[in-house]
This record gives structure tokens, C-alpha cells and sequence, in this order.
């Protein structure tokens, strides 16, 4: 459990139940706060994954990375196999190892990933990753961005929010290249 | 102790931190907590580490509550371009970061979370300039305009100058500060460019519930006479109906930097350092009397039949002639490093909130600013109005009303 996202699953976990968390019908109506419920609350596609703190960095053209903490609440392991979004021609997702001179660089995770029964998954700047490929606008501050994740519980609607960020900016090593590409998230 | 405070401690058994944090978020009726339940939250004891103030509520934490010793007005320009789709986007990012630091947390983008561990007490409370409304297409409030000019003493400098955006961002800890400030700067990203910051501080160790009035870098006690906002001059502080629905429940922030010479104030001995306030510096009781509470006397006279309280006197002049002539004082001392040459550099900040500051707040500075022994040592440098706004209910956002 990472410090970013304490005291979110509760409330996630409440409204999964159907719950009143916060007692706010309003509740989704910002789109920082939809993240979180969005994930959870749409047609029941998913209750099995629920997403906390889900965010993009934001980009004016090219490609960007989105980050969040993923929670499987079933005892079997879910994977996550693909994304779709309107917001980019290509969505895929992304490990971040070691190149052979040492330095991290980005690269598509074979198989997808992997969530382990009742386990977190944490995508964060300079770790696994969510990659926008090929934008079709800008991605800008404080924007809403839609992305539906293929898992093998059904797929998994997410609102995450655009932010402005100066990290994330690992080195891409696209699928079968062998070198690595020019591209980088900013 | 205001009522407040008193609730404040009776809440101090709650959970602080963390735990308190996700009570303040889930517990409360979907109404948000009334005007009264303002306060902080949590360990208010010594230290008061993970003392919090709600964000969510009718008002915005840091305006009614008792100042935190430490605060940073930050000040920003909008893009020429911007519309209300750049300010929902910016009003969207803050509010999400400012609820998550006054809580405790790391913001979503924040990779020094540690940082945000130590509430202390941090309100961010936002404003907006003069151009704001309009630019989301909605109306201003008439007063929401820089103050007329008060040439006597105004010695204004344009860095110090009206702004669009404000964030006053105050808190128990210089560090806790530091990082809620230096987190929002950059979440703004290329949404505002920074015009200034304002840094300011009272003495930490006479802070908090019950604690007297601070005293400012004169040695003078300030801010003594305040409406009882949270009672009967609620309707003083508090927009109501007859402003714009999207300010229900926000206010009006006069913010002055008012430089105090300190070296010609040397030069002057206590007695007509106390004639020209008209109050006690021990006590800060007014000069005809013994209590720092109790009403001065304003026509008492000596045996040569002098006014007791100079003519001239601050207290004198500053004095309300009509009950609208009130307005709440959040003052904080500044004490910058001096210019090449001079020994100091110091004032304050006078920050002065108030329903309507045309009405409340200019008659009282257009008699300082005709007549007032206090302008012998002080000059308003610094001088920006706005409109800080209501609080944001349950899913929604600052200024929601304004730009959605």
C-alpha cells in the first residue's frame, strides 16, 4: 500500500457495496473525484478491480504515461492483458527495466500484468506503466482522460485526470526495436 | 476561547492523521458541517502535528478559524487566453491537491509525500482578482475592484500589485507550508504564472485558541477589536443573497503589505508610541482603561482637557462610525532581509476580510489614510482585493458555481 493512496480503498471499498461512502450523490461530479468511483461504479463491469488515484501526465502531442494503484478484491489473480482510449490511436502497457548500459528504460510488458488475489499493483512514474501512444489532442492540465483496460474480469472503465508533471521521463524502448527510440513522455 | 476552538477540543479525541482524515471525509451529513463547526480537528495539544482543518464545508478553512502562525500569500496571472475551461482544469487540480494536503496526504502527482504527513493545521483557501468572473462568463461583485487610490500615504509598488488568483496558504509548520506551496505552484503548471509571494508569520508560541491578539513588529497588540463572525456578524464576513450566487459563502480579502519603519520607531519613546495608537503597549488596553477588551473611551479628557485618546490617535481614527464600518483582521508580520543599505525591511500584512470592502472596509481606511500618527512610521506598499470563495460541498469543486 503506497502512501499516495491510503484512506481511498476504504472509501472505494464502501462504494463498491453500494454504500453511501461520503454521503455525497454529488460525489461524481468532479473529475478528480470520479477516478475513483467511475472505476468502481459503472454498470458493475468490474467490482472484481477497483483504482485508486488514477492520473496521466499531462502532454501536448506524441505519447504519455498514466499511473494509478490497481486493487484485485477476489481471491484469483487478474490480468490485465490490454487499453483502449479516445483520447490516443494506441494504448499499451509498460514495464520499466534496466537497459544493457544501465539505464532505465520503458518497454511493453510481455503478457500484460499480473494481479495477484487480494493484491495491490502500483503504476507509478519510473515503474509499470499505462502508455497513451499516438495522441489524438493535447493532453492538457486538469483534463479528464478515458481509458478502458481489457482484463480477464471484464473490462475496467477508468477516468483518470491529466497533470502536469515533470518526472516520467524514462527512455522508450519500443516492441522489437533494438535501440532504444527517441520518444520520451514530455 | 471562541465557541469554535471550544468544539475544536472537544473533537481533539478523534483520530488524528490518516484515520482523521478519512473521518473528515466520510462522517459528516452530505450538507457539509455548519459555520460554527469550523476548527481544527485532531491532536490540537502540544505540537499538534496532525491537527487538521476540514476542507470541505459552507466556507473555506483559514478565514473565520484561528490564524496558524505561519503564512504565505501566493499570488498568480492567468494566460491572456484563458477561459472558464482553463480555470475549471486549474480550479479541478487544486482543490483535489488542496483537500488531499490538508488531510495529510501527498498530492497525486507528489513524490515527497512525507512532506504532507505533518498537517499542522494547513488551510489553503482560495481567491480570485477582479478579471476572473468575466473571464468564466459570470459577474463580479461590485467591490471585487482594486481599492480607490489613498494618496497621503499610499506608496504603492506594482510587484506587490493586484494578482488574478490568490492562495493563502497558512499552517503550524514553515515546512508543511512550504511543501502545500511549492505543491501547487507546480501543479498549476503553464494554467497561471507566478506574480508574487508574501510571507508572513506571528509568534507561534502565543497562537491558537484563546491566545491573545498577535503584536506587530511595533511591539503594538493588533487585531483586538474583531466582529464576532461566528454570531451575530456573520452577515459582516460572509457573502450572502444579495451578491453573486457563485460567491454565497465567500468573502472579500483587502490585502495590504504595509512597511513599518522600524529605525525611525526606535527614535520614539513608549509614551508617544502608546499616544499614537491610543493603547497600552503592556496590555493593549485602550489608554482610558485597563482591559485589552474593554471599549475605549473616546471622549474622555485629561485636566488640560485634552482628548485622552489623541485626535489623532490610530484606535481614534480606525473607530467604526457606523456598525457596517467592521471587518475581520488576519494580520501577519513580515520581516524580509533588508535592501542593500538598510537595516530592515519589515511590515505587515494586512489582510482584512469582509461581505463587502467598499462598504466596510474604505470609509476606515479613508480616515487613516486623512489623519493617523501611525502614518508618521507606515506606508502601503502593497495593495490587491479579492474574492475568496465559498467552500466546495461533496463532490464538488472551488468555484464550482463560476466555471461549470
Amino acid at each position: 500500500m503506497t502512501t499516495l493512496s491510503f484512506s481511498r480503498p476504504i472509501v472505494a471499498a464502501l462504494a463498491l457495496a453500494g454504500l453511501t461512502a461520503c454521503g455525497g450523490s454529488g460525489a461524481a461530479t468532479t473529475s478528480s473525484s470520479t477516478s475513483t468511483v467511475s472505476a468502481t461504479s459503472a454498470a458493475a463491469p468490474s467490482t472484481a478491480l477497483t483504482v485508486n488515484d488514477p492520473w496521466c501526465k499531462a502532454a501536448d502531442t506524441g505519447m504519455t504515461a498514466c499511473f494509478a494503484t490497481l486493487v484485485n478484491r477476489t481471491d484469483i489473480a487478474i490480468q490485465i492483458a490490454a487499453g483502449t482510449s479516445p483520447a490516443a490511436e494506441m494504448v499499451e502497457l509498460h514495464e520499466t527495466v534496466k537497459n544493457a548500459d544501465g539505464q532505465l528504460q520503458m518497454q511493453p510488458a510481455d503478457g500484460g500484468f499480473t494481479i495477484p488475489a487480494g493484491q495491490e499493483f502500483v503504476l507509478e512514474p519510473g515503474a509499470n506503466h499505462i502508455m497513451l501512444m499516438r495522441l489524438g489532442a493535447a493532453v492538457r492540465n486538469g483534463d479528464p482522460v478515458a481509458i478502458t483496460l481489457t482484463t480477464s474480469a471484464g473490462p475496467v472503465p477508468i477516468t483518470f485526470i491529466a497533470r502536469t508533471f515533470p518526472g516520467a521521463n524514462e527512455s522508450y524502448q519500443p516492441s522489437g526495436s533494438a535501440s532504444p527510440g527517441e520518444m520520451t513522455h514530455s | 476561547m471562541s465557541a469554535a476552538s471550544r468544539r475544536a477540543v472537544l473533537l481533539s479525541g478523534l483520530a488524528g492523521g490518516a484515520g482523521g482524515a478519512a473521518l473528515a471525509g466520510c462522517t459528516r451529513p452530505a450538507a457539509g458541517p455548519s459555520t460554527t463547526d469550523r476548527g481544527p480537528r485532531g491532536a490540537t495539544g502540544t505540537g499538534g502535528a496532525t491537527a487538521y482543518h476540514p476542507f470541505r464545508g459552507a466556507h473555506q478553512s483559514g478565514i473565520a478559524d484561528d490564524p496558524q502562525p505561519y503564512a504565505a500569500f501566493v499570488a498568480f496571472t492567468l494566460p491572456r487566453a484563458t477561459g472558464r475551461d482553463g480555470l475549471r482544469r486549474l480550479l479541478t487540480v487544486w482543490t483535489d491537491d488542496i483537500e488531499r494536503l490538508m488531510s495529510g496526504r501527498g498530492t497525486l502527482v507528489d513524490q515527497e509525500p512525507e512532506l504532507a504527513s505533518v498537517t499542522a493545521q494547513l488551510t489553503v483557501t482560495v481567491g480570485i482578482g477582479p478579471r476572473v468572473p468575466g473571464l468564466a462568463g459570470g459577474v463580479a461583485p461590485h467591490w471585487l475592484t482594486p481599492l480607490p487610490g489613498f494618496p497621503q500615504v499610499d506608496r504603492l509598488d506594482p510587484r506587490w500589485g493586484q494578482a488574478d488568483l490568490l492562495l493563502q496558504i497558512c499552517a503550524h509548520s514553515p515546512t508543511t507550508l512550504a511543501h502545500a506551496q511549492r505543491r501547487l505552484i507546480t501543479a498549476a503548471g503553464d494554467l497561471v504564472r507566478l506574480q508574487w509571494v508574501q510571507r508572513g508569520f506571528r509568534e507561534p508560541f502565543a497562537s491558537g485558541p484563546g491566545a491573545p491578539p498577535m503584536r506587530n513588529l511595533f511591539g503594538q497588540v493588533d487585531g483586538t477589536v474583531q466582529p464576532d463572525v461566528h454570531g451575530i456578524d456573520a452577515g459582516l464576513l460572509w457573502v450572502g443573497t444579495d451578491g453573486p450566487t457563485w460567491l454565497h459563502g465567500g468573502t472579500g480579502l483587502v490585502l495590504r503589505r504595509i512597511a513599518m519603519d522600524l529605525d525611525t520607531w526606535d527614535r520614539v519613546d513608549r509614551g508617544s508610541r502608546e499616544n499614537a495608537i491610543g493603547r497600552r503597549l503592556d496590555t493593549g488596553a485602550p489608554v482610558t482603561g485597563r482591559d485589552l477588551t474593554e471599549a475605549p473611551d473616546l471622549d474622555a479628557v485629561d485636566n488640560l482637557g485634552f482628548h485622552r485618546i489623541d485626535d489623532a490617535a490610530h484606535l481614534r481614527r480606525a473607530h467604526g462610525t457606523a456598525p457596517h464600518e467592521r471587518f475581520l483582521r488576519r494580520p501577519y508580520s513580515y520581516d524580509d532581509p533588508p535592501e542593500e543599505g538598510a537595516l530592515s525591511n519589515s511590515g505587515l500584512l494586512f489582510a482584512a476580510y469582509c461581505a463587502d470592502p467598499v462598504r466596510q472596509f474604505v470609509p476606515v481606511q479613508r480616515r487613516l489614510a486623512e489623519l493617523d500618527l501611525l502614518n508618521l512610521w507606515t506606508k502601503p506598499i502593497g495593495s490587491a482585493v479579492f474574492a475568496m470563495l465559498p467552500g466546495a460541498s461533496d463532490g464538488e469543486i472551488l468555484g464550482q458555481a463560476l466555471v461549470t
